[in-house]
C-alpha cells in the first residue's frame, strides 16, 4: 500500500518535471536570428526633445 | 488516460528534443474571420529584453493587458511570449529575449503584414534586394510566418494567416492607428515594397509643409506611410504610431515608468498632434491624436 502511493507521487513527479521541462521550449524562434535593435544607433536618443525641429509623419487619412 | 502512457508520451516528445517542437501561437482573430487582407499591419509583436518593466510601462500608458497564452502541446507556455489586450481585443504580443540567447539587446516592436502566400512573397525577397532573417516557419494556429529586412535595411515580418485577418475597424483610443517606415531611401524602399508585397504608392502633398508625404496601398486601402528618416543617418525602421487622445499627458509619464520621450509633443501643420517615445527596453513607438483636426 505505503509502496503504491510512494510510486504514484514518484510518477506525478516525473510528470511535473517533464511538463517543465518542456514548458522551457520557447518562445517564438521566428525571432531569433535578428541580430539588432533598430534602435541601438543612439541617434534616437540624442536628437529630440523641446523644440526640435524633427519632424516626424503620422497617418494623414 | 493511466500516467504510466501519459509518462511514455511525454517522455517521447522530450525525446524528439525541444528544437523540433512547433511553436503554437493562438491565432491574430480569436473568432475566425476567413477575410484575407493583404498588405494591412495585421500584427505588432514587442521584443524586449525588459518584459516587466514593459509589462508597466504599456499597461500604465495606454491601459493594456498582457495575459499568458493558453498551454498548447508543444507549445512553450511560461512568460517569455505574452499577448497583449486592449478593451478585450488581442492587438499584439510581447516576446522576452532573454528567452532567445541573445547577446544583444534587440528590443524593437517588429511590424506584421498579411501576404496571401508567405512562400511567394518570401521568394521575391532577395530579388527585391532584401534579405529572408528568417524563412517561413509555422508558428500553429496563428499561420506561417517569416522576418526579412527591405532592399534599406529596415526589418519587419510577414505572415499567412490561418483564420483570416482582422477586420478594417475605426482604430480605438490608446490602440495602433498608423504604421510608417522610416528610412534613408524613399524611392528605393517604395520599390522593395511593390515589388514584393504589390504595393501602389500616392504622393501627398502637406498643407504648410515643404514636403510630400508617401503612403503605400494595396487596392484603394492605405496601409502605411513612408517617410524619409527623420533621424539622419539612423537605422531604417518601421515605426507604429498609437492613437492617443492628448500626447503631452502621454509624455508626461514616460520617464517615470522608465521610457524616454524621444520627439515632444508637437503640432502638425496638417493638423493633430504627434510624438514620439522608447519604452524601458530601447523600443521607440509614435503617438498620434486622431483625427487630424
Amino acid at each position: 500500500m505505503r509502496n503504491s502511493k510512494f510510486r504514484r507521487a514518484a510518477g506525478l513527479s516525473l510528470l511535473l518535471a517533464l511538463c517543465s521541462l518542456l514548458a522551457s521550449c520557447e518562445p517564438p524562434a521566428v525571432y531569433g536570428s535578428i541580430g539588432y535593435s533598430s534602435y541601438s544607433g543612439g541617434g534616437y536618443y540624442g536628437g529630440g526633445g523641446m523644440g526640435t525641429s524633427i519632424r516626424v509623419g503620422g497617418r494623414i487619412y | 488516460m493511466p500516467i504510466k502512457t501519459i509518462s511514455t508520451l511525454l517522455v517521447a516528445l522530450l525525446a524528439v528534443g525541444c528544437t523540433a517542437i512547433t511553436v503554437n501561437l493562438p491565432p491574430i482573430t480569436e473568432t475566425p474571420t476567413d477575410e484575407r487582407h493583404s498588405g494591412k499591419v495585421v500584427w505588432h509583436d514587442l521584443l524586449t529584453n525588459t518584459p516587466e518593466a514593459s509589462r508597466r510601462f504599456y499597461g500604465e500608458l495606454f491601459g493594456w493587458e498582457f495575459e499568458q497564452p493558453r498551454v498548447f502541446i508543444g507549445v512553450g507556455s511560461g512568460d517569455s511570449y505574452m499577448l497583449i489586450r486592449h478593451n478585450g481585443k488581442l492587438i499584439g504580443g510581447m516576446v522576452d529575449t532573454n528567452a532567445l540567447d541573445r547577446k544583444e539587446n534587440i528590443s524593437q516592436w517588429i511590424t506584421t503584414i498579411s501576404v496571401p502566400d508567405i512562400d511567394a512573397a518570401v521568394e521575391r525577397v532577395s530579388g527585391a534586394g532584401g534579405k529572408v532573417i528568417n524563412a517561413p516557419e509555422s508558428i500553429g494556429a496563428r499561420g506561417r510566418m517569416a522576418v526579412v529586412e527591405d532592399s534599406t535595411g529596415a526589418l519587419f515580418a510577414m505572415i499567412q494567416t490561418k483564420g483570416g485577418d482582422p477586420a478594417d475597424t475605426e482604430p480605438m483610443q490608446n490602440g495602433w492607428l498608423w504604421d510608417e517606415l522610416w528610412t534613408g531611401d524613399v524611392d528605393g524602399a517604395t520599390g522593395f515594397y511593390q515589388s514584393v508585397l504589390g504595393f501602389q504608392h500616392t504622393d501627398h502633398a502637406i498643407e504648410n509643409e515643404d514636403r510630400n508625404y508617401r503612403v503605400l496601398k494595396y487596392g484603394d486601402k492605405p496601409r502605411a506611410g513612408v517617410l524619409k528618416n527623420p533621424f539622419e543617418g539612423e537605422h531604417p525602421v518601421w515605426v507604429n504610431y498609437i492613437r492617443v487622445e492628448d500626447p503631452s499627458a502621454v509624455t508626461a509619464k514616460v520617464e517615470d515608468l522608465g521610457g524616454r520621450v524621444l520627439i515632444e509633443a508637437q503640432a502638425r501643420p496638417i493638423g493633430g498632434e504627434v510624438a514620439f517615445i522608447a519604452g524601458p527596453s530601447g523600443a521607440g513607438v509614435a503617438l498620434q491624436t486622431w483625427p487630424l483636426d
